[in-house]
């Protein structure tokens, strides 16, 4: 510790830690406008200017000068205060004063601080900027004249997001910040640069002239897209969300957010959102009903069916963008109101695979990393995961880990992401490979003798096994495998074993396909050699798409799972349950979601409850989804929107936004965060936890509890994970699961793993059995895309205009082989089917695959792709 | 090896070459070849030798024979006279610049013979290209020593030593910034050279990398050793060709000597060098730029700290020195600290290299010992300044140093003394001025540079220096407020405490320095709106304007007349002049002889030009004149009406006083109606400006005379001030015999006076006059006009000495007249008591007398008689003092003129001032004017502050009129003739003989006008 005298008063600060840094911890202010905690030190705008005594004859600035021993600071004497005012006034010389009309009005820091140093007059003067302004950017207006180059824009795009979009161009007083050749922006649109900017240089379009900033009400609660579980602070004003900002004093985000966070919001205000629920008629039309009408059809359809032919030919499929609450009691629907297990959700197949193949090894199906370990290790990971594109907060720990900590980062993709830019070692291996990859890893780390003993003979079991099992590669043949050479598996091998605090991150998805369990396994078997479970800072970091994928877990969306990962086919298990629903569970474990459709089409399913998913778009082989579909009795879609899935429907019930309910959602950290009530209710909608509990009480079964703090008080009872999870207790930091609720930070096994040892499981990957053939010779690659998640993100119109769909990405070999241009309809034909698609040329894939985002209804993958999980081999015919 | 009985030494520095020293060799080379000397003369390329301004330079050993400006085709004869027939060739020696004495030898040149060279050693020794020959003077040894007998510590150790300082001008030990970089934590280390020099006109590092490359190496080898490094950079600007080619050489001869690379000198030590050739950034000189701009970001400084011996080049620790500390070190670490610190001061060890330019005799590269004064650099080794002028200032340390004035020439060179001057030691530019400099203009200069030169980044540099800048604009343009210099003080401090980087908190520094040591040239900007430099365009005023001793804006009244704005041309010369009618017919127009145009054509008619407005005025109405309201309570009295008095009067009841004028004639107007005839100045003319002065307010009592209606006490009893403009009535004696003794003898003035108050008569038939001014033209013109049937004049000088203005003389020519030149009246002769003739005698022009003009000297036995009725001598005249009484107390000269101090006009009485021809003897209208507007300025100073201050206005442009785009049409515009009455008109009668510009001829020729003013 350091301790110094800052306006007389004693401060001690940690070693390092800045004059301001002490400073702001003993609440004295000091003004800045470049100077941001999570930004290096600029310097540049020169306000903090101190002085200290031992350093006379120059004011210090106290942002990038560290705080020492002794030192004796002064912050405000007459000199400083008249240095700061010549400081603005030299800033308001060339400003354009057109705050009446300016969006940062009421909270510009340039118009805080004149009015603080009360700069009413100007010594100097000159003609007002003229620079240009950029209209046409997308979502983002750049006006120049009002910049106070602090380049904080600059340096959050560089630093924190990796974009460097934006940067100083010209020298002198025509220095401004600018981008490439003076072109419109065409980066991230995360909107970081605009949340940085302490005046009106950068601002939010949508949020032009519609409201001054005094008038919005704040409202944080949790964003809806992916498991990263940002914070968001709505700006709402009448019962209408005006913008959306990130505060950098809440969240695990710290302030920062991505393009679909901050500005994808507009769906909750599409004119599409339904309003009223539908009913199919005799003809086959959905129309208008009153909610007592539908929800009559719904409970009378289901009793038909159930009647008809049993309870299990009912199954319910639900979205991982409900609430734990919702999650919760559509679960408890399913089984009790209707007495099925066959229940599922997208992340069923996806993620559930990664986490049952991690809960298989270590114990827990959940992570043991924040993302403020992510930021904090010093080797990152980073294997088959565009993080950048698909959980981006995520993305931007990585990328200042790098940049501004010197952090390792290995990234393992089979196409060339953003994150390769950082990386200090790049693997690129053929798609389906990942297996062998890290088995060879794991070959290198045990024979060259890099593994942690004691770790490994103390805490685990199985390694003779693994020994043997990894024993049969070479270094040759995994290098012809994976098409990675074998010197950077070796490096990759040797610095994730070297590193002290190591994340492996790994995200999930729709899009990806390939065996998630044992993916798992072969991750943990590389964390268990390294000795990195339960060491503080390291872990796995799996990443669900959505953003409660950890919750419908948790929260037991699942055939073979009741909430907390509790056995069904446990008799005890459903005795506890049974207790506190008062009716008998089926013991039966059910069907998952893929399996459903498939039986659905066999006329094993008769009946289904499909909540906030869409599976004729985003499932795979979207013809048999809507075969299935149309085979059924009876089918229920519950969302905001029409969907294609919809369409299908008996009866649709729409229901809220997140910003128009409560609840919580479980984040990748399983850290549980309350969303707060932002709106009301658009008219004629309902929440879903407002339709479980009426539609259950139709179907004769009384959940008892109607509001989302009761149910999680049922939760806290039936689930020990949820134990500490109390309404009360989440503050705004939330709180992750299963940890002490003093909230110290603990790792998930740090009284080891419930499974006693860990376990070494050896795993083989399967990637010999997929070859092209000669009529279909591209495999065809699908995922998330940055302005996109699932499909819901395609309702907002903002996210749209600076990412759709249409295209089908080759490499430029591919492109030359098949005499492909740029721009090019052409038909992307698979055994399934088959879609009209523009060729997009890019450096980014390897040769022999294609990559077509999954997100669109107007270009639907899912026509191409199989349930049976396989992959899909393509081929590109000219339309 | 061959063994040559001469070495002649070329220059291959970038200054040598560009002025063709490789043609110089080449051609030397094939005429050693063409002679059969090849084997005995050898011809080596050498670096800079310092001395750039007399390039391209050779020296010859063994005799150290210094050539300079050596052109191809000097080099036959050099030859055959210096090689064959040992002839050294004084022609292309260097010359003494006072003396012009040839100094043979290199080492006697004060240039030379004062330096002492230890970063410059090899200069202009040994071919760069060639490591050999820097072997050959001891190179790499010190390396050698450095890596196989000395450890980290002992060579950071010997550094400390021997004091070395950073070179790059900041100053900072050494050895010192090794230490720290040793001792900082990292595996991996940068050692960094500095070549990024932008200082303008300093070229100290591109000359030590272009001659003695491999000693920055070396330097940066045993760096790198200490600090243990492996890897070093040497960034240089990309401007510096020759450096960077040469630096390419020397690394890849060093490797290939095992100097660099792997295991150097079997020591186990690895070092290699790259070279970063950066893109002319000048922040990129600073520090942490550099390393950004390594790195390959934009070259902006960062924060400090953390220092770069800690987190320097990606963060890693780094040492950055200049190219010519480095290229100290091998001398150090060889001869020891000791040795090197045995020079200098007790804070500042060792040399330092000066670019030593500007206005000194001798320009080029220099390197001193530390603690030489300033002076001993200026007038020792650059041999004073040049021309003869006098020395002004020293601009030291480049765009962030400061500069210094004489005051400060003892100033030793050493970083404190120098820093306590308010300047910086820098990089070692030093730029001398004299005093045609501006020290405002300078300012803005190196300011304009850094202004430019910031990266942006901190808001006191990209804003505060552009603000600074705009202020310094301002204040050159003369639209500076009071207020301005105060406000540049205050932001230049702010600037100076609150930038980011070196750059920025040095910025201001010229401009702190020029105001503490030069205020007075700020404020004569700003207060007086003079540029006492004559630098700042806005601020001095065009020669015209400059050469007219009112100081009319004539380049603007020009302009306006050009555009067509005839009223607006005269109001503005009103401003300075009540009389632009008079003047525009009959002023000498000093204006026109130092007319830009006249250089190269013929000047602007500026004289009838202001007539043509005047003229234009009358056809269109005169403009009506507003009484002056009067606000004082102070009378002042102007005694004569002549020009003198009346623009002092016009002058005086402008700023409120009410004034009196008395005139003992009955018209009032003095010379400019009684003195100059009809046929030049009607008198119609006169009296309508003499209308507008009464218009004003002024009182002009006619026919009375002081001394006989009024006594000057009882004018001082009733007037506050008085102005004696009283002219000169009294015509010059001859003094020669004869003079006096007959009749048709007449006094000039009272001639031509009474012939202006109606007394037209025939003076006789054979006129002569004698004299050769305005006066004697006039009379002789008169003359014919009467009627006289011959009219001689003599002269004593020739035509061009003649006082009289050439159009004058010209017209009297054609009107009849003749001029005897160079004769001079020796006795009047007479008959009957009439005059009957004039003898003279003939001159011949000797050695100039006290008035500049050639002394006429009577030519022994070439006497002649010009036979005449009447004789009218024209020498001169005096003023008549009577009316000031018997024993006045004001004090008249021997030769009868008042005696008044010439800067305030006041006579030794308090309160009273005079001017005009009273006090200076006959002059012209134009200065009359001058004496009565001065006198007006200090009257009301004497009255208002009770202070005497200088009358003498500086003339300044009043306004910028537009330019005019000239065309090729009015490039090629003559000057017109000012058309007159034919001769017979004139020889008959007293009509104006110039009949003035018509209107298209006006505006033509004003659009001859160059606009010097415009300042482009």
């Amino acid at each position: 510790m350091v301790s110094l005298t800052i306006d007389e008063r004693e401060v001690e600060v940690e070693e390092g830690a800045t004059i301001l840094e002490a400073a702001e911890a003993a609440s004295i202010y000091i003004p800045t406008f470049c100077y941001h905690k999570r930004l290096m030190p600029f310097g540049a705008c020169r306000m903090c200017v101190v002085e200290v005594e031992q350093m006379k004859g120059r004011l210090i600035p106290s942002c990038s000068t560290p705080a020492t021993n002794g030192m004796v600071v002064r912050t405000n004497t007459p000199e400083i205060r008249e240095a700061r005012k010549t400081l603005l006034e030299l800033l308001l010389i060339h400003h354009p004063l057109d705050c009446p009309v300016c969006d940062k009005g009421g909270d510009c820091k340039l118009q805080d601080l004149a009015y603080e140093y009360e700069v009413t007059e100007n010594r100097f003067q000159d003609k007002k900027f003229d620079y240009p302004v950029d209209y046409y950017s997308p979502l983002i207006e750049r006006n120049t004249n009002r910049c106070v180059l602090c380049g904080m824009c600059t340096r959050v795009c560089d630093e924190v997001v990796g974009v460097a979009a934006v940067s100083f161009v010209n020298r002198g007083f025509s220095t401004v910040i600018g981008t490439n050749f003076e072109s419109v922006l065409n980066c991230e649109f995360c909107g970081e640069c605009v949340n940085i900017c302490p005046v009106g240089a950068l601002t939010d379009k949508l949020f032009k002239y519609k409201a001054r900033t005094w008038e919005l009400k704040k409202v944080n609660t949790i964003c809806s897209y992916c498991s990263t579980g940002c914070t968001l602070t709505l700006g709402v004003k009448g019962n209408k969300i005006y913008r959306v900002i990130g505060d950098d004093t809440i969240g695990v985000n710290k302030g920062s957010l991505c393009a679909k966070g901050r500005f994808g919001y507009q769906y909750i205000t599409s004119p599409e959102r339904m309003n009223s629920p539908l009913v199919k008629n005799e003809d086959g039309e959905l129309i208008r009903a009153t909610w007592e009408e539908a929800l009559e059809r719904v409970a009378r359809g289901f009793k038909e069916v159930r009647e008809r032919h049993g309870a299990d030919s009912i199954g319910g499929i639900c979205s991982d963008r409900l609430t734990n609450e919702e999650v919760y009691l559509f679960q408890k629907f399913m089984r009790a109101a209707i007495g099925t297990n066959s229940i599922d959700h997208a992340g069923g197949f996806s993620y559930s695979g990664l986490l049952n193949g991690l809960s298989n090894s270590l114990g827990y199906a959940a992570n043991d990393i924040t993302l403020d370990d992510v930021r904090n290790a010093d080797v990152i990971f980073v294997l088959r995961s565009n993080l950048s594109e698909t959980h981006p907060v995520i993305g931007y720990q990585v990328n200042m880990a790098v940049k501004m900590d010197e952090s390792k980062l290995v990234v393992a993709s089979n196409r060339t992401i953003k994150l390769n830019r950082l990386a200090t070692l790049s693997l690129t291996h053929k798609p389906n490979t990942e297996i062998t990859l890290l088995n060879e890893m794991v070959r290198t780390i045990i024979s060259r003798n890099l593994y942690d003993h004691a770790f490994v003979s103390s805490s685990t079991e199985g390694f003779d096994e693994l020994k043997t099992q990894v024993a049969r590669y070479s270094e040759d043949y995994v290098e012809k495998i994976t098409g990675v050479e074998k010197d950077k598996i070796r490096e990759a091998a040797r610095l994730l074993s070297q590193g002290k605090r190591v994340c492996i991150l790994i995200s999930s998805g729709l899009g990806t396909l390939s065996d998630d369990e044992k993916l798992a396994q072969a991750v943990a078997n590389l964390a268990l050699l390294t000795g990195m479970v339960g060491r503080e800072g390291s872990g796995i970091g799996f990443l669900g798409e959505k953003c409660n994928s950890q919750g419908a877990l948790d929260m037991g969306a699942l055939p073979h799972l009741l909430p907390g990962y509790q056995e069904v086919s446990d008799e005890k298990v459903r005795g506890t349950f049974e207790e506190v629903w008062g009716i008998s569970i089926p013991s039966q474990v059910g069907q998952g979601a893929l399996e459903m459709l498939l039986s659905a089409e066999k006329g094993n399913i008769k009946g289904l409850y499909i909540v906030g998913e869409n599976p004729v778009v985003t499932y795979p082989d979207s013809a048999q989804t809507k075969k299935a579909l149309g085979a059924l009795d009876f089918l229920v879609v519950q969302d905001l929107f029409l969907t294609p899935t919809a369409r299908c429907a008996d009866v649709v019930l729409p229901v809220a936004s997140f910003a128009e309910k409560r609840g919580t959602y479980t984040n990748f950290e399983r850290r549980v965060q309350r969303l707060q009530c932002g709106l009301n209710k658009l008219e004629g909608v309902k929440t879903d936890l407002e339709i479980f509990t009426e539609l259950s009480l139709k179907m004769g079964y009384e959940m008892k509890v109607s509001t989302s703090e009761g149910v999680m008080q049922e939760i806290n009872g039936l689930v020990p994970l949820y134990a500490e999870i109390k309404y009360p207790l989440l503050s705004e930091e939330g709180v992750q699961w299963s940890l002490p609720s003093d909230k110290k930070k603990v790792s998930l096994y740090s009284r080891g793993s419930p499974l006693g040892k860990y376990r070494f499981i050896p795993v083989v990957g399967d990637e010999m059995a997929q070859e092209p053939d000669e009529e279909y010779p591209l495999l065809l690659l699908t995922g998330s895309i940055l302005f996109h998640s699932g499909s819901l993100s395609t309702k907002s119109p903002q996210l749209n205009q600076v990412g759709s769909g249409g295209w089908v990405e080759i490499s430029p070999e591919d492109a030359s082989k098949y005499q492909l241009q740029d721009g090019q309809a052409i038909l992307v034909r698979s055994k399934e089917g088959e879609i009209n698609a523009q060729v997009k040329i890019s450096k980014k894939q390897v040769k022999g695959t294609v990559f077509i985002p999954y997100h669109f209804e107007s270009q639907s993958v899912s026509l191409l792709t199989s349930k049976n999980l396989h992959p899909t081999f393509v081929e590109l015919k000219k339309a | 090896m061959a063994a040559f009985r001469t070495h002649m030494l070329i220059c291959a520095g970038t200054g040598c070459t560009s002025n063709r020293s490789l043609k110089v060799r080449e051609v030397l080379e094939d005429e050693l070849k063409k002679r059969g000397l090849q084997n005995e003369v050898r011809v080596v390329i050498t670096g800079c030798n310092g001395f750039c301004a007399v390039g391209p330079v050779m020296v010859v050993y063994p005799e150290g024979i210094f050539y300079q400006k050596l052109t191809p085709e000097d080099v036959p004869h050099l030859v055959e006279e210096h090689i064959l027939k040992g002839r050294p060739v004084t022609r292309l020696m260097y010359a003494e610049p006072i003396t012009e004495k040839k100094i043979p030898l290199l080492s006697e040149i004060n240039f030379f013979s004062h330096q002492v060279l230890r970063a410059l050693r090899n200069r202009g020794l040994i071919d760069p290209e060639s490591i050999d020959e820097y072997i050959a003077r001891d190179g790499y040894a010190a390396l050698g020593k450095a890596l196989t007998s000395m450890t980290s510590e002992e060579i950071i150790e010997e550094v400390k030593k021997s004091g070395l300082r950073g070179r790059g001008g900041a100053g900072f030990p050494t050895g010192l910034k090794w230490e720290f970089c040793a001792k900082a934590r990292g595996d991996i280390k940068y050692v960094l050279c500095n070549g990024d020099e932008g200082d303008p006109g300093a070229f100290m590092d591109r000359s030590v990398l272009e001659a003695d490359p491999h000693a920055v190496l070396e330097g940066l080898a045993i760096a790198g050793k200490a600090i243990g490094a492996h890897k070093g950079y040497i960034y240089v600007r990309a401007e510096y060709p020759l450096a960077v080619e040469r630096l390419k050489i020397a690394i890849q001869q060093a490797e290939e000597c095992g100097l660099l690379g792997e295991d150097i000198l079997g020591s186990g030590y690895n070092f290699d060098l790259e070279i970063y050739p950066g893109a002319g950034a000048f922040v990129c000189g600073e520090e942490t730029a550099l390393m950004t701009s390594i790195e390959g970001k934009r070259g902006m400084p960062r924060p400090r700290p953390p220092f770069p011996a800690r987190s320097g080049l990606w963060r890693k620790p780094s040492v950055l020195n200049n190219v010519e500390t480095l290229a100290n070190i091998p001398q150090i670490i060889l001869n020891g600290g000791a040795w090197y610190a045995s020079i200098g001061t007790e804070k500042s060890k060792g040399t330092k290299v000066f670019a030593l330019a500007g206005a000194v005799n001798n320009i080029g590269l220099v390197e001193v010992p530390m603690g030489i004064p300033l002076r001993s650099i200026i007038y020792d080794i650059g041999d004073g300044i040049q021309y003869g002028r006098e020395f002004k200032a020293v601009q030291i340390g480049g765009p962030s140093g400061g500069c210094l004035p004489a005051s400060l020439l003892d100033t030793p060179v050493d970083y404190e003394s120098i820093n306590a001057t308010g300047a910086i030691m820098g990089s070692g530019g030093m730029v001398i001025m004299d005093e045609t400099a501006c020290m405002v203009d300078m300012a803005k200069f190196f300011l304009t540079f850094t202004q430019e030169e910031s990266c942006g980044k901190c808001t006191p540099c990209r804003v505060g220096t552009k603000m600074m800048l705009d202020i310094l604009t301002r204040i050159s343009q003369g639209e500076g407020e009071e207020s301005d210099i105060q406000t540049l003080e205050d932001l230049a401090k702010t600037i100076k405490t609150t930038a980011l980087c070196g750059l920025g908190q040095t910025a201001p520094n010229p401009v702190l320095t020029t105001l503490r040591y030069f205020l007075e040239e700020f404020e004569a900007h700003v207060i007086d709106k003079i540029c006492p430099a004559k630098v700042c365009k806005r601020l001095t005023p065009a020669p015209c304007q400059n050469a007219c001793p009112v100081g009319i804006d004539i380049p603007s009244y020009v302009a306006l007349i050009a555009w067509g704005r005839y009223q607006e041309s005269l109001d503005l010369i009103r401003e300075d002049n009540p009389f632009p009618t008079v003047c525009g017919r009959v002023c000498t127009h000093p204006c026109e002889y130092d007319c830009k145009r006249g250089e190269t054509d013929k000047p602007i008619s500026i004289k009838s030009l202001k007539r043509f407005v005047a003229d234009f005025e009358k056809k269109v109405g005169r403009r009506p004149v507003t009484p002056v309201k009067i606000t004082q309570r102070e009378k002042v009295a102007v005694i004569g009406s002549g020009p003198a008095g009346l623009t002092c009067a016009r002058d005086v009841i402008q700023k409120g006083y009410a004034v009196t004028v008395f005139e003992a004639l009955p018209v009032a107007g003095g010379m400019l109606t009684m003195g100059i005839p009809d046929y030049r100045l009607p008198r119609e003319e006169v009296e309508a400006e003499i209308n507008d002065i009464r218009s004003l307010g002024v009182e002009i009592k006619t026919n009375t005379a002081i001394g006989r209606d009024l006594t000057l006490d009882e004018l001082q009893r009733e007037y506050e001030a008085i102005f004696i403009g009283v002219g000169a009535w009294k015509s010059l004696k001859l003094k020669v015999p004869g003079e006096d003794e007959f009749e048709g003898f007449l006094d000039c003035v009272t001639f031509l006076k009474n012939v202006n108050l109606g007394k037209r008569e025939k003076p006789g038939d054979k006129v002569v006059v004698i004299g050769g001014g305005n006066a004697a033209i006039d009379a002789a013109r008169t003359s014919i006009r009467l009627g006289a049937r011959e009219v001689n004049i003599v002269y004593r000088r020739s035509r061009d000495e003649m006082p009289a203005s050439k159009e004058e003389v010209d017209e009297a020519e054609h009107e009849g007249v003749r001029i005897n030149y160079l004769a001079a009246p020796m006795r009047v002769l007479g008959k009957g008591g009439r005059v009957t003739g004039l003898e003279c005698i003939r001159t011949e022009l000797g050695e100039p007398d006290v008035t500049g003009r050639r002394r006429p000297i009577p030519i022994q036995g070439s006497e002649f008689v010009i036979s005449a009725d009447v004789i009218i001598p024209a020498i001169g005249q005096e003023p008549d003092l009577s009316f000031l009484g018997e024993g006045s107390s004001i004090k008249a000269s021997k030769w009868n003129f008042i005696e008044v101090d010439p800067d305030t006009l006041q006579t030794n009485v308090r309160g009273i001032f005079a001017g005009g021809d009273a006090v200076s003897g006959p002059a012209s209208v134009i200065e009359a004017i001058a004496a009565g507007q001065k006198a007006a300025v200090v009257i009301d100073n004497y009255l208002r502050r009770d202070e005497l201050t200088k009358g003498q206005k500086v003339p300044k442009p009043r306004m910028l009129v537009d330019l005019i785009e000239m065309t090729e049409e009015m490039e090629t515009y003559q000057r017109p003739e000012v058309p007159t009455l034919s001769v017979e008109e004139r020889r008959k009668s007293f009509k104006e003989a110039e009949l003035g510009f018509g209107e298209n001829t006006a505006v033509c020729e004003a659009k001859r006008c160059l606009r010097c003013d415009s300042g482009e």
